[in-house]
């Protein structure tokens, strides 16, 4: 155990009876000398201080409750709007815009339609000549028979 | 039946995970109390298509014909619960119980194969709960009433089969009758922005469901067994590469359904928009088929995987807590702010999945159960506001608690329980998947308490601003909720409350049905 440290104690309770003194003077009927309303006008940005604590609450709600964690929120809220619902809307969006233009090729024209089989017929005979097991490619691999 | 139960137990306990009951054989107990609970709202759909829609008074027949049809199905699950926790350990202490199997498609071996074991009674009876108070939630509709009750009907017939099939090829065809009700409730009673809403549920879900199909393809030929058999299938011996695809494959669908970040867009757009009774069975239910499927499936069939993929399921378990929280903060509207905790709440299955031990995965069960309800109760509490006030605006309310004691009160209760407080079913949950996964994952378990302290913001800040402060001018001719809705909601409450003190007989049934998955996790 240490031992008692006089010099605190008596220190501790000086400044408890300073205070009681103070408030006395200020408030004690029969002890006054200052009135505590001139005081506050006359040292406003004390008493201000003082009287909200510091301000540590609003402190506090400014940057952690408003404007950190709110924030936060915010932010995966935009995300949420933009970023998944972006991808999600946009991938419904890509899809009515493709097939708006796929729709365009039906048309109803024979002639439309000919044109298409034809080229697409040419392009599998062409593809058929150049991958096929007797075309070019396989020849150079050594693989005609 | 007794010569059945001892049966799985033994089977159970030899250590091969369930009582394999052979794909050829069409054998059944001779109990039909599941496939009661599963078709008795079919009856009641079609007995609704039968009654007369012309007045009041026909509205009035149908109504009660769709609380029957959902009471009777509430009184059997009630006693299956009852009876199973009164067998509890003696009689019963795991395995299935009142299974049905009958064979079906012999051509590629589906069965008719149902039964509740620990981890589907509780949902059975969750469901059963939810659709008998959802009835109740929508006694005042008066539009298209008819195709209402008989869509909610339709609807239940797909959820609780989901719970209950042991089949894979049963449990798809139940995912997927659970989809058009719930598009159509959402299109056509819906709010403003219904159409949007309702299509993205649909095609969100269909997305899943087609990963879902093509998950159960690929398992049916890769595990050699050619049987949808749900306890061959989690036996089945796959190679790991093989295992890991079904695994994600599954996840994902469950991963939309749950839902987990990412994935979880469509659920605030859906719950704005559907009416009060569907939000709750939206919330209370459909979410939990998800959770369902990934202890169930995911956990259970690929237990190795589920092991290796951890830290990534943590990832969207930690994220989709956080997220949710932080998101729900700033809603203005309070059933966006009520689905955001959803995302948040969900997580905490995922966290308790991620870390695989035997009490987390018994407190991501207990939580689908528990927040099945609080949430329900939540979005009941939303609509029972927005019935009186018609706005959902946090920022337009004021002082309500003045002119609505009593639905100041459920809300406050209900808000505490759904923050987590102790004596609430919530907190169970909540303490379990924290003690179960703080064994795993020591930083992961403390981000996520981060969420709890999250909950406890936004509900506490948003009651401040709905219910107390000073009382708007427009508010001060508002009403208290009558005694039917004063009723319902007393119900559900002490739903919550029981299971917050007497937990112990719904945590050792839910213990039962995780032995074959606990002893799958702890072999291989």
């Amino acid at each position: 155990l240490e031992s008692v440290n006089y010099v605190a104690i008596a220190v501790s309770v000086a400044a408890g009876l300073a205070g009681f003194a103070t408030a006395a003077l200020f408030y004690w009927p029969a002890y006054a000398r200052f009135s505590a309303a001139a005081f506050n006008k006359r040292f406003a940005l004390v008493y201000d201080w003082s009287h909200h604590k510091g301000y540590f609450d609003e402190i506090y709600e400014a940057l952690f409750a408003r404007g950190i964690i709110v924030n936060i929120g915010r932010a995966a809220q935009w995300l949420d709007t933009n970023v998944i619902d972006g991808f999600v809307n946009g991938v419904a969006d890509g899809y009515l815009y493709f097939g708006d233009r796929l729709r365009k090729l039906q048309t109803g024209k024979v002639q439309g339609y000919a044109v298409g089989l034809f080229t697409a017929l040419v392009a599998i005979a062409v593809a058929a000549l150049i991958f096929g097991s007797s075309g070019p490619l396989a020849s150079a691999a050594g693989l005609t028979h | 039946m007794l010569a059945l139960v001892h049966a799985v137990v033994a089977a159970g306990s030899t250590g091969l995970g369930g009582a394999p009951v052979t794909p050829a054989s069409t054998s059944s107990s001779g109990n039909f109390l599941v496939s009661l609970v599963v078709w008795l709202p079919l009856l009641g759909a079609l007995v609704i298509l039968a009654l007369p829609n012309r007045n009041e008074s026909d509205h009035g027949n149908i109504k009660n014909a769709a609380l029957a049809f959902t009471a009777a199905p509430l009184v059997i699950s009630i006693f299956a619960t009852y009876s199973t926790f009164i067998e509890m350990p003696a009689i019963f202490s795991g395995g299935y119980k009142y299974e049905e199997n009958y064979n079906w498609v012999g051509a590629f071996g589906a069965h008719y194969h149902v039964g509740v074991d620990g981890i589907s009674l509780p949902l059975m009876l969750l469901s059963t709960i939810l659709f008998f108070v959802a009835v109740l939630a929508s006694w005042n509709l008066k539009v298209r009433v008819k195709e209402y009750f008989f869509l909610i009907l339709i609807l239940d017939i797909g959820v609780t089969g989901v719970f209950t099939a042991m089949d894979l090829f049963l449990f798809f065809i139940f995912w997927e009758i659970e989809l058009i009700p719930m598009f159509l409730l959402i299109i056509l009673w819906g709010g403003p922005r219904r159409v949007y809403a309702a299509w993205k549920f649909l095609l969100f879900t269909i997305a899943a469901s087609a990963l879902l199909l093509l998950a159960i393809l690929v398992l049916y030929f890769k595990s050699g067994a050619h049987t949808f058999d749900m306890q061959v299938l989690a036996g089945a011996h796959l190679a790991p590469e093989v295992g890991a695809a079904l695994f994600w494959l599954f996840f994902l669908c469950f991963a939309i359904k749950l839902p987990a970040v990412g994935f979880h867009t469509w659920l605030p757009d859906a719950h704005v928009e559907a009416p009060t009774a569907v939000s709750v069975l939206l919330a209370g239910i459909l979410l939990k088929m998800g959770g369902y499927g990934l202890i169930r499936i995911c956990v259970g069939f690929f237990s190795s995987s589920a092991k290796q993929f951890s830290l990534a399921i943590l990832t969207f378990a930690v994220v989709g807590i956080l997220w949710g929280g932080f998101a729900a903060l700033v809603q203005d509207d309070m059933k966006r702010m009520v689905a955001y905790s959803s995302v948040s709440h969900m997580g905490f299955v995922l966290l308790g999945m991620s870390a695989l031990t035997p009490l987390a995965l018994n407190g991501a069960v207990f939580q689908l159960f528990a927040h099945g309800v609080i949430t329900g109760a939540l979005f009941l509490l939303v609509g029972l506001v927005y019935d009186r006030t018609h706005t959902r605006s946090i920022r337009e309310m004021g002082g309500l608690a003045q002119r609505m004691p009593y639905l100041a009160v459920a809300w406050v209760v209900t808000a505490f329980a759904s923050a987590g407080l102790p004596g609430f079913a919530g907190f169970i949950a909540e303490f379990e998947i924290f003690l179960g996964s703080y064994q795993a994952h020591h930083v992961g378990t403390f981000l996520a308490v981060f969420g709890v302290v999250l909950s406890a913001a936004y509900l506490l800040w948003m009651l401040e601003r709905v219910f107390f402060g000073p009382l708007k001018e427009a508010w001060t001719k508002l009403k208290d909720p009558g005694p039917l809705e004063l009723g319902y909601m007393v119900g559900v409450l002490t739903v919550i409350f029981l299971l917050g003190v007497a937990p112990k007989a719904l945590a050792q049934l839910i213990s039962f049905g995780l032995v074959p998955i606990s002893q799958k996790i702890a072999g291989g």
